[in-house]
């Protein structure tokens, strides 16, 4: 019962404490918020309560001196000084540890009387300040009363608001092992439901039964989403405690920056929430201490003195995106050089090979630290390569974006759930595996003319595209027998399939397998530690047939093979490499009408697979929704209804178009051998691949259309129309018109004077005034009119839209 | 105090195993091989939603790896949150063992010596007390 009691009082202190933090920052920030003052003062009288009950004296102690300072505070007695307010933070803090101690029964160090006696000697300095301007401050502290009592009411009121709140949005607390106990409950429904379902269709006759195990097998399936929802979490918990490190920081450092939040309500993994705590932290420590410069040099720089970090988190697709932008001095490319090449990384000459998204990725480097001063806040040795592969681990990825001089932005992309991943199903002899899709580059056929094994050695390397990479067969691997199944030994020739895996270290590397079979949403189980010891399973998966599967850890057979062992950074190298066989090597696909054709690899960004119900026939052209805009698809005749549409995702370096595929075949290297083609605008000539005739599309075709609508300008010009009394005209037609060409509008008269383009509609006869150098005119009739020359007809869209550009290149 | 226990056979003696370490018995089909570790695991199998993974016990005795016939029994316990399949030869019964018989009479030899907890009697016969967690102890086995 105690223990019960005890758990509970844990619990709720620390739900508490993590929905006070930024009460206590407010409360700095604002002393006279009497609302923090009386979040912080029911906290601590909360607090008190229970351990005076639970026996708990040291806690009693603590939130007993506490609610002195906050009821003085409350009653307006004191204002609340900055070093009062850290006092307070230390005594909530200790509060905080106190209770996890009683759950984890770590010891900790009694200074309680140190932290408490500090906050009365701050107590009292700011009763004395208060009362060095008694007279005039008498008043505001009768006012403050006023307004203590006025919020107390207030309080009173606000407790029966939180009362209804709570009342529409009940929660209640449940042990994680129930919660577990319930999900694997649902995926023994789950597995149960399947194999009901192939004994059904072994029976002949099973009309009623079809249809009322339809129904069944429907409400197992939504209750396997509600449970899988459960898991989840606000990620707000993340958030939640950085104002107050930003506090500290600032604090320590001595600067001034503030933190921006949002998309507090993205739901996540409540495992990736402790995951990413860690990185995170680590990644605003070192914007705030190396990023944000101190005041002075951000006046100097001509940006506003305070710093600013922006958090944005959403969900795109099943990956959730958590940016961290900073509006600092960004990395410093020379300085970073100088760095890498005095930490022995690599030398001076191979550093000016490298591409720039190269060079910056050597902040991911061990033992890289870019800070001249090593501070307290960051600089203890643990570098971004350790926040890598925090991310790494979680199957994340992180990305960062240099604005030198003006900021950094690191982006981390997190799969929506831990236990669940995409992956690969793999055929070995009998034997079943899968691989995490994230591992995988690139599968290619072993029959591909592009591959080549050589053997040299003893060992085995494969050449793919003119690539060396190491080669490893998973029946070796495992040491199978792989001639298990040799009745049918062609067939398993023309299956075999090379896997190109890229480890999260060291180099890309190769494995022959028998076939890859499918592609399959995995829940991945532990596996146990005899399991893991061998170095070749990341766990065990229960597909849908109940059969467990073995899932490859495609980071550790690197370790195994001893891709990583090589120098580490070399695959930068090959990046370059890559890139230059990228310009000269063009993709096979099919069409949905199933006839081959190929496009160069230079424009293809990658392959998307895009739920057709984002997919929209309207204006005479079809688009699909990505993330939040719309773009332009091809090759595709009829939108289907459901299912899943393949695309690939072409970009000229501005725009993004996408192409409907219905299979990716093969990538191979271009030579020579292109035949001239009849319509080089849409062919741009036919090549011969494996003793087929195949058309090499060219890609202007896709981006052709767009750029004759949209014109991109660096910043929207903007275009005033004059319309005198004819505005509804300019308002209805003229206005849609501009907006859709990517043009501002306004039909305000202030706007005239710094319009580029000036649209009078009202002009009947500009003989006679003055015409400003931007001006075009609209004429109301097709017939020429005498009176307005070099007017154009308003119904004329193209050489309107010629005129306004002509006039905007000339301004 | 009385103890419960499980008295099953692992290449041919009789061993105990403590009852609150069982969750049940159940006969293996349909498992899956795993290549490439330790042959103290035979396999993988699914009991429901779970992955057991099979532990050859007679290996440990014996060096040699034994095939799973279908059917085969196999101990099912969880040792730190992993499910584990230990595979016997039969199950005999479920017996009860009072307190005072538990005393160590003495240590089983060989390779035993390390799976053993000590022995135990029951209707004036020995038994040897299994320690399950030597069986998957990555210590004890040499790969």
């Amino acid at each position: 019962m105690m223990d019960e009691l005890l758990n509970d009082f844990v619990s709720e202190t620390r739900d508490n404490l993590e929905a006070l933090t930024s009460h206590l920052l407010d409360w700095e920030k604002n002393p006279s918020d009497s609302q923090s003052v009386d979040s912080i003062f029911r906290f601590v009288h909360t607090v008190k309560g229970s351990c005076g009950f639970l026996e708990l004296p040291r806690l009693l102690e603590l939130s007993h001196a506490a609610e002195d300072v906050m009821s003085e505070a409350r009653e307006g007695k004191i204002l609340p000084t900055s070093a009062l307010v850290s006092t307070v933070l230390d005594v909530v803090d200790q509060i905080g540890l106190l209770a996890e101690s009683i759950e984890n029964k770590i010891d900790v160090a009694n200074n309680d009387n140190a932290l408490v006696d500090a906050m009365y000697d701050e107590l009292k300095k700011a009763r004395i300040t208060n009362k060095t301007d008694k007279d005039s401050i008498a008043l505001d502290i009768d006012n403050i009363k006023e307004d203590g009592n006025a919020s107390n009411s207030e309080i009173v009121g606000n407790d029966n608001q939180t009362y209804n709140d709570i009342n529409s949005n009940r929660t209640i607390r449940v042990s994680l092992k129930v919660l577990d106990n319930l999900m694997s409950g649902v995926s023994d429904l789950v597995l149960a439901r399947n194999e009901v379902s192939r004994k059904l269709r072994d029976v002949l006759d099973t009309g009623e039964v079809d249809s009322a195990f339809g129904r069944l097998s429907t409400s197992v399936a939504e209750m396997r989403d509600a449970v899988g929802l459960m898991r989840m979490q606000n990620i707000d918990r993340l958030f939640s405690s950085l104002p107050r490190l930003l506090r500290d920081i600032n604090k320590e450092l001595n600067k001034n920056i503030e933190l921006h939040i949002d998309g507090s309500e993205v739901e996540i993994d409540r495992e990736m929430v402790e995951a990413l705590r860690d990185p995170l932290t680590h990644i605003i420590r070192n914007a705030a201490d190396h990023g944000i410069e101190s005041t002075e040099d951000r006046l100097a720089a001509g940006k506003s003195a305070t710093g600013n970090i922006q958090i944005n988190a959403r969900q795109s697709g099943n990956q959730i995106l958590i940016e961290i932008i900073d509006d600092g001095a960004g990395i410093d490319i020379n300085k970073l050089r100088q760095k890498v090449i005095a930490s022995k990384l690599m030398s001076a000459a191979k550093w000016e090979g490298l591409s720039e998204k190269a060079k910056l990725d050597m902040i991911f480097a061990p033992g890289l630290s870019t800070a001249d001063t090593i501070t307290s806040i960051s600089g203890r040795g643990v570098g971004m390569d350790v926040v890598r592969n925090n991310i790494n681990r979680i199957s994340g990825s992180i990305d960062v974006e240099n604005f030198e001089g003006e900021g950094l932005k690191i982006t981390l992309s997190l799969p929506l759930t831990l236990s669940i991943i995409a992956g690969l199903s793999i055929r070995c002899g009998n034997q079943m595996f899968a691989i995490s899709r994230s591992a995988v580059q690139e599968l290619v056929l072993h029959t591909n003319k592009n591959v080549i094994i050589e053997e040299i050695g003893g060992t085995q390397v494969a050449c793919i595209r003119g690539e060396r990479l190491a080669y490893i067969k998973l029946s070796d691997l495992v040491a199978m027998d792989e001639t298990d199944d040799n009745l049918n030994n062609d067939v398993i020739h023309n299956s075999r399939t090379l896997v190109v895996i890229k480890p999260a270290i060291g180099k890309n590397y190769v494995m022959d397998v028998d076939a890859v079979l499918d592609n399959e949403e995995l829940v991945v189980k532990p596996g146990a530690p005899l399991l893991m010891a061998s170095g070749l399973y990341a766990g065990t998966s229960l597909p849908d047939n109940g059969m467990p599967l073995l899932l490859l850890d495609a980071n550790a057979i690197a370790n195994r093979i001893g891709v990583v062992n090589e120098e580490e950074y070399q695959d930068n190298d090959n990046e370059n490499e890559a890139n230059a066989i990228k310009r000269k090597s063009a993709l096979l696909f099919e069409t949905l009408d199933g006839t081959q054709k190929a496009i160069r690899l230079a424009v293809l960004d990658r392959l998307e697979e895009v739920e057709a119900h984002k997919i929209g026939d309207s204006g005479g052209i079809k688009r699909v929704k990505v993330q939040d805009s719309l773009y332009e698809i091809f090759g595709l005749e009829d939108v289907p209804e459901n299912g899943m549409v393949r695309m690939l995702r072409l970009s000229d370096g501005e725009q993004l178009k996408f192409l409907v595929v219905k299979e990716v075949l093969d990538i191979f290297k271009l030579d020579d051998n292109i035949a001239p083609s009849r319509h080089p605008e849409r062919v741009e000539g036919v090549l011969s691949i494996f003793d087929k005739q195949v058309e090499l599309l060219n890609p202007y075709q896709f981006f052709e259309h767009g750029a004759a609508v949209q014109i991109s300008h660096e910043h929207k010009p903007l275009c005033y129309i004059r319309s005198g009394e004819n505005d509804e005209w300019g308002n209805k037609m003229l206005l849609p018109l501009l907006n859709a060409a990517g043009y501002r509008v306004s039909t305000d008269e202030k706007d005239a004077e710094n319009a580029d383009v000036i649209l009078a509609m009202d002009a009947d006869d500009v003989k006679s005034e003055e015409v400003p150098n931007n001006q075009v005119n609209l004429r109301q009739n097709m017939a020429a009119n005498e009176n307005i020359p070099n007017s154009i007809y308003r119904y004329d869209r193209l050489s309107l839209l010629a005129a306004i550009e002509s006039k905007i290149s000339k301004g | 105090m009385e103890g419960l226990f499980l008295v099953a056979k692992i290449a041919g003696e009789r061993v105990a195993i403590p009852s609150n370490e069982v969750e049940s018995v159940v006969r293996v089909r349909n498992y899956v091989p795993v290549p490439g570790v330790s042959p103290v695991i035979s396999g993988l199998f699914a009991l429901r939603s779970r992955v057991l993974t099979l532990i050859d016990t007679q290996y440990h005795i014996s060096g040699k790896s034994g095939s799973i016939e279908n059917g085969a029994f196999c101990v099912v316990t969880e040792i730190d949150g992993h499910p584990y399949g230990l595979i016997v030869d039969t199950v005999e019964d479920v017996v009860t063992v009072n307190e005072d018989a538990l005393d160590n009479i003495g240590f089983a030899n060989g390779k035993w010596r390390s799976l053993c907890k000590g022995m135990i009697t029951h209707d004036n016969k020995l038994l040897l007390l299994l320690n399950t967690y030597a069986l998957i102890d990555i210590k004890n086995i040499a790969a």
